[in-house]
């Protein structure tokens, strides 16, 4: 191969789970284990000290968390999460458009992860340790992250008119198109500014910079209409909150 | 007991003592009746008596004509059909029994029966009429409300029943991150370590065998035994991915091994001891685990090394683990068992349970 090799540094407290990584991690062999972590401190400070490109990082971390060592990282690297059961993480990692493995993981899917970094390290982009302060810092979302194909498009909050649930997939509806992120509809919500964004229905968050007008819909709905034409009609509850709001 | 007997009794005292004094009142108001229209005192009494008495015992048979031919769903002219002729014949045997009395009066007075006159029958038999009436009226309007009692009382019961089934559920199933973690270093052992992976899979079988036998069953218990061998195979799993960060020591008395205890009583307390003090560090901890049997009580202790932990820090925990415990304990052993928790001085967390040891005979 004739492309650069990228240096890595392995962050896993469990000794097997360790090991396999560097095993499974031999199929790739573009990608150098610079440094292996036991715990999130001495994970942090082996990255600050030999700067790899590339982190595994486990979510659960003795010492420090690893979305806490990947927050806390001073320079730009591309990042790829491993974690058993934290919805939490998993939505933030969605949100953030980030890369992350569950466990278990084997061969195959640590080799698809690894190839999908080598693809995104080929191209110009904003580098998954930044979009992992947007995504995992709290607080509300100055910007969500969406897969399309290779590449990941930034979307600002602002640009977002509407949410609509497909399942317990988010179909984001925004001004640089269309995009599905794996996340519950409440899940986004929670992270969104209730200021500018508002769930007006069980499977509905609208922006309200986006509404055009709204009218009645029957005796207690209101209907939204957006300044994209969609059509959307209020929960009774939420009709109810926004006359309160255009009053 | 004997209180509770004694309150039963009273109970059923009450509305029989109030049915009397209702038809005393009745009866009071024939005897100011009679007395006001000129009777002498002693006669206008009798003639009270005689008038009330038999509507009075009769009146038993109404108020009881609900619990045997209970209102029905469907079908009411069948009930009308036997209530007709039960309404008649009741109010004619009080009327009978009124005209007995009042002959019976005369003749042990008099020397001679003496029968009032056929409009005043005729009256009597009306008022009687409408007192069987309303007594089945009211029997059955009691023998409803009994029923709506009783049905809500069952459906509290259903619904206490149902919630210690959800905790049951809640408590005795492995923790999901537990599981895949676990399948997550037995992967990496299949082609590094064949015959470590082979053993460890089978405690993992063991392990989900137990709790889906324990669903299955919906055993509330299972000797100490069970539990201990489960807490085991679990550790032994934890052992893969911890190695030698983890260090665990298990005693028991042999007597101990037999008491029934709820299963899944002490695999939390373990894996929350793992989870707090042994995976949050890198250099590990120890867990001890104790069981010892003495005066009628089964003492069972779980002990960390670990940060330990604040009473506000345990009802924040969003694994609820301790606090789920202690509702199931109080659900089973109502008030006979004790769950303890503290944080010594010299560190770590230390958690005691303490159970009665006869709970339970159909323990297999």
């Amino acid at each position: 191969m004739s492309e650069r090799r990228i240096r890595a540094l392995i962050a896993e407290d469990e000794a097997p789970a360790r090991e396999s990584l560097r095993d499974y991690l031999t199929d790739a062999p573009w990608i150098e284990i610079v440094a292996e972590a036991v715990d999130g401190r001495s994970a942090l400070a082996l990255a600050e000290e030999h700067k790899p490109g590339l982190l595994f990082l486990d979510v659960r971390l003795p010492e420090l968390s690893g979305l806490e060592v990947a927050r806390r990282l001073s320079y730009p690297a591309e990042i790829v999460f491993t974690t058993a059961y934290d919805r939490f993480a998993v939505a933030a990692f969605e949100i953030g458009a980030l890369d992350y493995l569950v466990k278990p993981f084997g061969r195959e899917r640590l080799a698809a992860a690894a190839e999908r970094v080598r693809i995104r390290l080929s191209q110009t982009g904003v580098p998954s340790s930044d979009r992992v302060r947007s995504s995992l810092t709290p607080g509300f979302l100055g910007r969500l992250f969406a897969r399309q194909g290779d590449r990941i498009i930034p979307i600002p909050a602002e640009s977002v008119r509407r949410i609509q649930a497909q399942g317990d997939y988010a179909e984001v509806h925004a001004a640089q198109g269309v995009f599905l992120l794996h996340v519950t509809l409440g899940e986004l919500a929670a992270r969104l500014d209730p200021a500018r964004f508002r769930q007006v229905h069980r499977s509905h968050i609208v922006n309200l910079d986006e509404v055009e007008h709204l009218r009645p819909y029957d005796e207690r709905r209101l209907a939204i209409t957006l300044k994209d034409g969609t059509v959307v009609v209020a929960s009774r509850t939420a009709s109810e909150e926004l006359r309160r709001l255009a009053r | 007991m004997a209180t509770s007997l004694r309150e039963a009794r009273a109970r059923r005292a009450t509305p029989l003592l109030l049915y009397a004094g209702a038809w005393a009142l009745y009866a009071s108001v024939y005897v100011a009746v009679f007395a006001s229209s000129g009777v002498p005192a002693f006669m206008a009494v009798r003639s009270a008596v005689a008038a009330v008495l038999p509507s009075a015992l009769l009146g038993l048979v109404s108020l009881r004509l609900a619990r045997r031919w209970p209102w029905p769903v469907e079908g009411r002219w069948h009930l009308a059909i036997r209530l007709v002729p039960a309404l008649a014949g009741l109010a004619a045997a009080s009327t009978a029994g009124w005209l007995l009395l009042i002959g019976l009066d005369g003749w042990l007075t008099t020397g001679a029966a003496r029968w009032p006159a056929g409009t005043i029958i005729a009256w009597q038999a009306v008022i009687n009429t409408l007192i069987h009436l309303a007594l089945i009226g009211i029997g059955y309007a009691w023998h409803t409300a009994e029923a709506l009692r009783e049905a809500q009382e069952r459906a509290a019961r259903a619904d206490v029943l149902r919630a210690r089934a959800e905790l049951h559920l809640l408590r005795s199933q492995l923790q999901p991150h537990f599981v895949l973690n676990t399948l997550h270093a037995l992967l990496g052992l299949v082609r590094r370590d064949p015959a470590k992976a082979e053993g460890a899979l089978e405690r993992l079988g063991d392990l989900l065998r137990f709790g889906q036998s324990v669903h299955q069953s919906g055993a509330d218990f299972v000797p100490l035994s069970r539990e201990w061998d489960f807490v085991k195979s679990y550790l032994d799993l934890e052992r893969v991915r911890l190695g030698d960060r983890l260090s665990v020591s298990m005693r028991a008395d042999d007597a101990a091994m037999v008491v029934p205890v709820p299963p899944f009583a002490l695999q939390p307390l373990v894996e929350n001891a793992i989870i707090h003090a042994v995976a949050t560090r890198a250099s590990g901890g120890r867990v001890e685990v104790s069981a010892r049997r003495s005066a009628g009580r089964l003492f069972l202790a779980v002990q960390d090394d670990g940060p330990g932990a604040s009473e506000a820090g345990i009802a924040a925990s969003p694994r609820m683990g301790l606090r789920l415990l202690q509702e199931r304990l109080a659900a089973l052993y109502a008030g006979r068992a004790c769950l303890a928790y503290e944080s010594p001085a010299e560190g770590g967390f230390r958690v005691r349970l303490e159970i009665p040891d006869d709970i339970a005979p159909e323990v297999a």
